[in-house]
């Protein structure tokens, strides 16, 4: 959805006789990219808008009643609070205070603040309020007292609101202006002055630590933020103090910390493995083929693992919800020495090659929790919208683009983020491990086809040519998994058979909305008895397992055949240690087993009637001249 | 300079929540219903966000209606220049 979309639809809801939009709250993330103005007409537009035209009666949106008062002008936060609230299914009641009422709202119990009886109170702080305009910098050591009177009279006020409010609070550490900083000549000065400055912000996070009184690290949260902290021009002639880029940012913080205070927090962790734990893919590549270690990108994926691992140590659960043998994963957890992550690290598995929709909802229901609790990750931008489609209450983390940005993307939205952690949370995993005991996922490959349907799959097979013949040959030689074969033909013997009249040599490709996979497979066929075609060997690239692909390869494999005068199609299977996802292929598209002779299974499958195979998703297109 | 005058004319409807229709050359900002000093600091962000321009406040202060405005913005310099 683009941006000019969501506003469109938003603008809609503004009419009093519009109808509901109950899908909208949710879609508010496609405005995550936008520029920060857009966000904020956004969000003032939404404040037109009742909260229960914007959500599902199943997954209403919370209330929550949120006041913003500070040490500045905070007006302008408004919207952007708004707009970051109702993105995480927060329906938000406001009340902003107008310029430096801060100490008023909190200290007297007859302030508007005080009336509204705010469920959270956040409150924005600058520099300009702690440090006097006209400080002395022959003089730092009366400046650092000053600082610390500031710093009380905060205190005091935050004491009594306390004492009067159940509601919780916000703080924040203040960046320091440059300018400040700059005004002293010497730099030992200003050193001075940064350890005095770090003095104040080592007291605004003390205040957050108890009764209902929180502080963020804002100043840690502004390290990476690109641009100013303030526009000196709005500062002077309106008394804001920050940019609307860094009022993104705190009302990004702020709107998790609400969150946090709601105790919605994620629970669960759903982790893929290939290309997310690890770079590669562990079936076709093997054991020693994956890359983990300390170079790039192999360090990348190990530093995924590192942070949920500390997510782990924090109380929230880790499961594995990957499209591979389980066998094989458990080999690996056993026994790679890179890994960070073991078997028992998770509370639960989901290895298999089923739906990934279908795993997370069995996954949950394991851990008896409910969907909206639990994050899944992943690279592949199939898994992710299958997810988000069929399972809108997850949270997704789309692991795309270079790994190296791929630990920030799991921990920038702050879905694990909790007011406080405690000793239970340590013990939590072991806690659920009992619980949920070694509980098998069931492969579940029907349903909601309409995905299917919506990802316009398109499937090329055509006969191998020059351009396409390495890769072919080096597609079969490396897939372990979805191969008929542990002797896949050489590169040498796939040209022999390419130019060879009793032989045919296919290519598959795939493309769909997301984009062209290019080749992805293959099939080696004898057709020297011209009444039965035999299958040598079919090869899949695991990225496309499950979607009915290799169905419509074979759909398209008997249309050759028949066209040509074939009765009957045969396909050769030998099992090896990991082919087993290759092997289910004939009985699901009703081949029966023939004969069994020196560890081969030989399937057979009659032409008349013709076999219909072709998934309903899937367009076969034709390219090229198939009948050589 | 139509295109930039449909630009700020659309910007100015957007802050000011009014239909872009009304925004003509002549039309005066304290004419406009709600117009305060925010949502002139707002058309301000706005305006140098989607154009990448740099105004002068002063200058932009001193602007009454529209036309004067699409004048200010023709003849500030780019963004780059910052």
């Amino acid at each position: 959805m683009r941006v000019e979309e969501a506003l469109l639809r938003i603008r809609r809801l503004r009419r009093p006789d519009a109808a509901p939009d109950p899908e909208l709250a949710a879609a508010l993330v496609h405005l995550d990219d936008a520029p920060v103005t857009t966000l904020a007409t956004a969000g003032r537009l939404l404040a037109d808008v009742p909260a229960e035209k914007l959500a599902t009666p199943d997954v209403p949106l919370r209330p929550l009643r949120v006041a913003v008062t500070g040490t500045f002008t905070p007006g302008t936060v408004e919207p952007l609070l708004r707009l970051a609230l109702l993105r995480i299914g927060i329906a938000p009641q406001l009340h902003v205070s107008g310029f430096d009422q801060l100490l008023l709202d909190l200290s007297d119990p007859r302030s508007a603040l005080a009336g509204f009886r705010p469920d959270v109170t956040l409150c924005l702080l600058h520099d300009g309020w702690f440090l006097p305009a006209e400080w002395d910098p022959g003089d730092l050591a009366g400046l650092r007292d000053t600082l610390a009177d500031r710093a009380d009279v905060l205190a005091a006020a935050v004491a009594g609101h306390s004492a009067r409010s159940d509601g919780a609070l916000l703080l924040h550490t203040v960046p320091l202006s440059p300018v400040e900083h700059r005004s002293l000549v010497s730099f030992r000065g200003r050193a001075e002055l940064g350890r005095i400055w770090r003095e104040l912000n080592g007291r605004l996070l003390e205040l957050g630590e108890r009764d209902g009184a929180y502080t963020l690290d804002l100043e840690t949260v502004l390290v990476d933020h690109d641009g100013p902290v303030r526009d000196e021009r709005l500062y002077r002639y309106a008394s804001m103090a920050w940019t609307p880029g860094v009022e993104r940012r705190y009302a990004h913080e702020a709107a998790t910390f609400c969150r946090a205070v709601l105790g919605r927090a994620a629970k669960v962790l759903a982790l893929d493995l290939d290309n997310t734990l690890w770079a590669g893919v562990l079936g076709d590549d093997g054991l020693a083929g994956i890359a983990l270690g300390t170079d790039y990108p192999g360090n990348c994926h190990r530093d995924v693992q590192r942070r949920a691992l500390a997510l782990r140590r924090q109380g929230v659960l880790l499961t594995v919800c990957s499209k591979n043998d389980p066998d094989v994963v458990a080999e690996a957890f056993d026994q790679h020495p890179d890994l960070l992550l073991r078997a028992d690290d998770f509370v639960a598995q989901a290895v298999n090659w089923g739906r990934k929709d279908e795993n997370l909802r069995q996954l949950a229901g394991t851990l008896n929790l409910g969907l909206e609790s639990v994050v899944f990750a992943d690279d592949s931008p199939f898994e992710c919208e299958l997810v988000r489609r069929e399972l809108p209450t997850v949270r997704v983390v789309e692991l795309a683009g270079d790994p190296a940005g791929f630990s920030r993307r799991l921990l920038d939205e702050g879905h694990f983020t909790v007011l406080a952690t405690g000793a239970t949370d340590r013990e939590r995993t072991a806690l659920y491990r009992a619980r949920a005991g070694r509980q098998r996922f069931a492969a579940a490959f029907a349903s909601a086809e309409d995905y299917l349907h919506e990802l316009k799959l398109r499937v090329v097979v055509r006969p191998v040519d020059e351009l396409s013949l390495p890769r072919l040959a080096q597609l079969g030689l490396r897939t372990n998994q979805f191969t008929m074969t542990d002797r896949a033909h050489t590169e040498a013997q796939t040209r022999q058979r390419a130019v060879d009249p009793g032989h045919l040599v296919l290519t598959v490709e795939v493309a769909d909305r997301f984009g062209d996979e290019g080749l992805v497979g293959g099939v080696w066929l004898d057709r020297g008895d011209p009444d039965r075609w035999v299958v040598e060997n079919f090869v899949l690239s695991c990225r496309v397992f499950a979607r009915g692909i290799e169905q419509a390869v074979l759909h398209r494999v008997a249309e050759l055949a028949r066209d040509a005068g074939a009765t009957g199609l045969e396909a050769l299977f030998r099992p090896t240690a990991r082919n087993k996802p290759g092997g289910a292929v004939w009985p699901a598209a009703g081949f029966t087993v023939a004969a069994e002779a020196d560890g081969a299974t030989r399937y057979a499958l009659p032409l008349h009637p013709p076999p219909r195979l072709l998934p309903a998703w899937i367009a076969l297109e034709e390219k090229g001249d198939v009948r050589a | 300079m139509p295109e930039l005058f449909a630009t700020v004319a659309d910007l100015v409807a957007q802050v000011a929540d009014v239909p872009a229709g009304q925004v003509t050359p002549e039309v005066r900002f304290d004419a406009l219903a709600n117009w305060t000093s925010l949502e002139a600091l707002r058309l301000l962000t706005v305006l140098e966000d989607d154009l990448d321009v740099r105004l002068d406040l002063r200058e932009y202060l001193a602007v009454t209606d529209v036309a004067g405005l699409v004048a200010l913005v023709a003849a500030a310099p780019d963004g780059v220049s910052r």
